[in-house]
């Protein structure tokens, strides 16, 4: 019964000023710390999610969360009388030894902070990181996540982030996309070009300034080549691109424009001697020019 | 069209009709607009339909922030002040009331959506294109394709300055409506390539009345800057 019967202001241990009075008070302030940081995200989280952009609200979501963190911290410090001026100095030899033995930590924690100031990468932009390609989900304060088009689970430490060249593919509001579209020959490349530029005309996110650029690129071995570039939105680049295509090649065929298929003429270098036959039962109009049985 | 009506309200014209349906106990929200037909179940016992006219920034997708109307351009005095006349698309937002609070529930245009870049791809912003004419008294427009956009010009340079096109910030849209919708706006122009744009919170004419706002409601009082700095071309 001995053990039950103690007092708050009895210490905890023997060595220690903290008492059980204290330790109450610090359990409380830390429960009281979680439940108003878990209430704040709560709040955050429902007042602002369709009003500002979630990479926003996930930076404004960790500052307060750290806040309040620090804030208790401070608050508990003092019941564990801890001696600021020495904890610097223990601090700062702390730093010396953890330096030598966790360069790596370290490293990835300074390419973190510097990721953050120099922000190359928000959460949410599609970027590419050596071989991994797909949309940043959070940037901490050691690695940086991403989660690949195929749903992948991507974690990339930051020093690997920060020396390696990174393609972020919605850091500008709008991108550039082209295609390659081959006419036959016999068609008229000027009214294909307009079909084309009345195709892109017409979608509404397909944009009209930078000006899209349709032209004949490239007389081929099959077909004539004709260059379409068109900007949009970073955001719906990959929709406009796929739905214009499609537009293009069936309103090209509504006017009569086929996309050729690969076509070869071969022509033999001598003429050679031989025997031509004509196979009789053979219908015409199915033997078009050219095409004949022909026994050389 | 533009209006507060209650459940039983239903509108039909040429391609077009909307309204609400009772059925099995449920309200139902129909509009069908050139054979598409958009659908809505409402778990309500009863309130009202708006239907005012809202910021045209959120069809087929809500993309861009802004509104360019680009129009034939005027060279403008120094020190020259002016009121002309434009247009500005329409998207219809309708939305259902009840209990002290409001939802948007459809948005639809008549209008084709065209989109732009206003400035560079890597410092420009998206914007809503909308070409118009140039007035210098109010327009004859179609109420269901366009309302009427007010600009007041202040050219405060010392040099002859050429026009031809004006930003409005999302945010800053205040549109009224009566028979047709309208707005004002006023341009600032601070050097011959950058000018301030915002819009006045006031009716073009007496009678018309506030339409309720998408973008404001989504915005955080304080942040969102209701004006726009066109520094890179006007």
């Amino acid at each position: 019964m001995d053990g039950l019967n103690f007092s708050l202001n009895a210490p905890v241990t023997s060595i220690s000023a903290i008492t059980w009075g204290h330790l109450i008070y610090v359990c409380l302030v830390v429960i009281a710390a979680a439940v108003v940081s878990r209430v704040l995200m709560i709040y955050l989280k429902k007042s602002l999610t369709d009003k500002i952009k979630r990479n926003q609200l996930d930076i404004l979501m960790r500052a307060v969360k750290y806040g309040i963190a620090v804030v208790a911290f401070l608050v508990i410090l003092p019941y564990f009388e801890v001696n600021l001026s020495g904890l610097l100095v223990a601090g700062g030899f702390a730093s010396i030894v953890i330096g030598f033995a966790s360069q790596s930590v370290i490293g990835n924690m300074i390419s973190g902070l510097f990721l953050i100031i120099e922000r190359p990468v928000s959460i949410g932009d599609n970027i590419n990181i050596g071989s991994a390609t797909g949309t940043v989900t959070d940037i901490n304060i050691f690695s940086t996540i991403i989660k690949t088009y195929e749903g992948i689970y991507v974690r990339i430490p930051n020093e690997t982030v920060f020396t390696s060249p990174i393609t972020n593919y919605v850091a500008h509001v709008a991108r550039r996309f082209e295609y390659t579209v081959g006419i036959p020959y016999a068609a008229d490349a000027t009214v294909a070009v307009r079909i084309i530029k009345e195709v892109i005309r017409d979608h509404p996110l397909a944009l009209r300034e930078p000006v899209p650029s349709v032209y004949v690129d490239e007389l081929g071995d099959n077909a004539v080549a004709v260059k379409v570039r068109v900007w949009a939105p970073s955001s719906e680049w990959w929709d406009v691109r796929t739905e214009l295509l499609w537009t293009i090649k069936t309103e090209l065929e509504k006017n009569g424009i086929e996309i050729p298929f690969p076509q070869r003429e071969v022509w033999f270098r001598n003429e050679l001697a031989g025997r031509v036959s004509v196979r009789e039962e053979r219908p015409s109009s199915l033997t078009p020019a050219g095409d004949r049985d022909e026994t050389i | 069209m533009y209006g507060t009506y209650d459940f039983s309200f239903h509108d039909e014209r040429k391609d077009f009709s909307i309204g609400i349906e009772h059925e099995n106990g449920r309200y139902i929200y129909r509009r069908t607009l050139h054979g598409r037909t958009q659908e809505r179940t409402l778990i309500t016992a009863g309130g009202r339909i708006i239907i005012n006219p809202v910021e045209p920034l959120n069809l087929p997708k809500d993309v861009a922030g802004h509104l360019l109307v680009e129009f034939a351009p005027l060279a403008i005095e120094p020190g020259g002040q002016e009121t002309i006349y434009l247009t500005f698309p329409i998207e219809v937002g309708v939305f259902i009331a009840a209990k002290g609070n409001y939802e948007v529930v459809d948005i639809f245009s008549w209008n084709r959506q065209k989109y732009t870049l206003y400035g560079s791809p890597e410092r420009g912003d998206l914007a809503r294109w909308w070409e118009s004419r140039v007035s210098f008294s109010p327009p004859d427009v179609d109420p269901r394709l366009e309302g009427t956009l007010s600009v007041s010009i202040t050219n405060t340079t010392k040099e002859w300055v050429n026009v031809s096109r004006l930003v409005l910030e999302g945010y800053g849209m205040k549109i009224y409506y009566g028979d047709s919708a309208s707005m004002r706006a006023w341009m600032r122009i601070i050097s011959t390539q950058v000018a301030e744009t915002g819009c006045y919170d006031a009716p073009m004419t007496e009678g018309q009345h506030k339409s309720l706002e998408l973008y404001t409601a989504r915005s955080i009082p304080g942040i969102e800057r209701s004006r726009y700095l066109m520094d890179q071309g006007i």
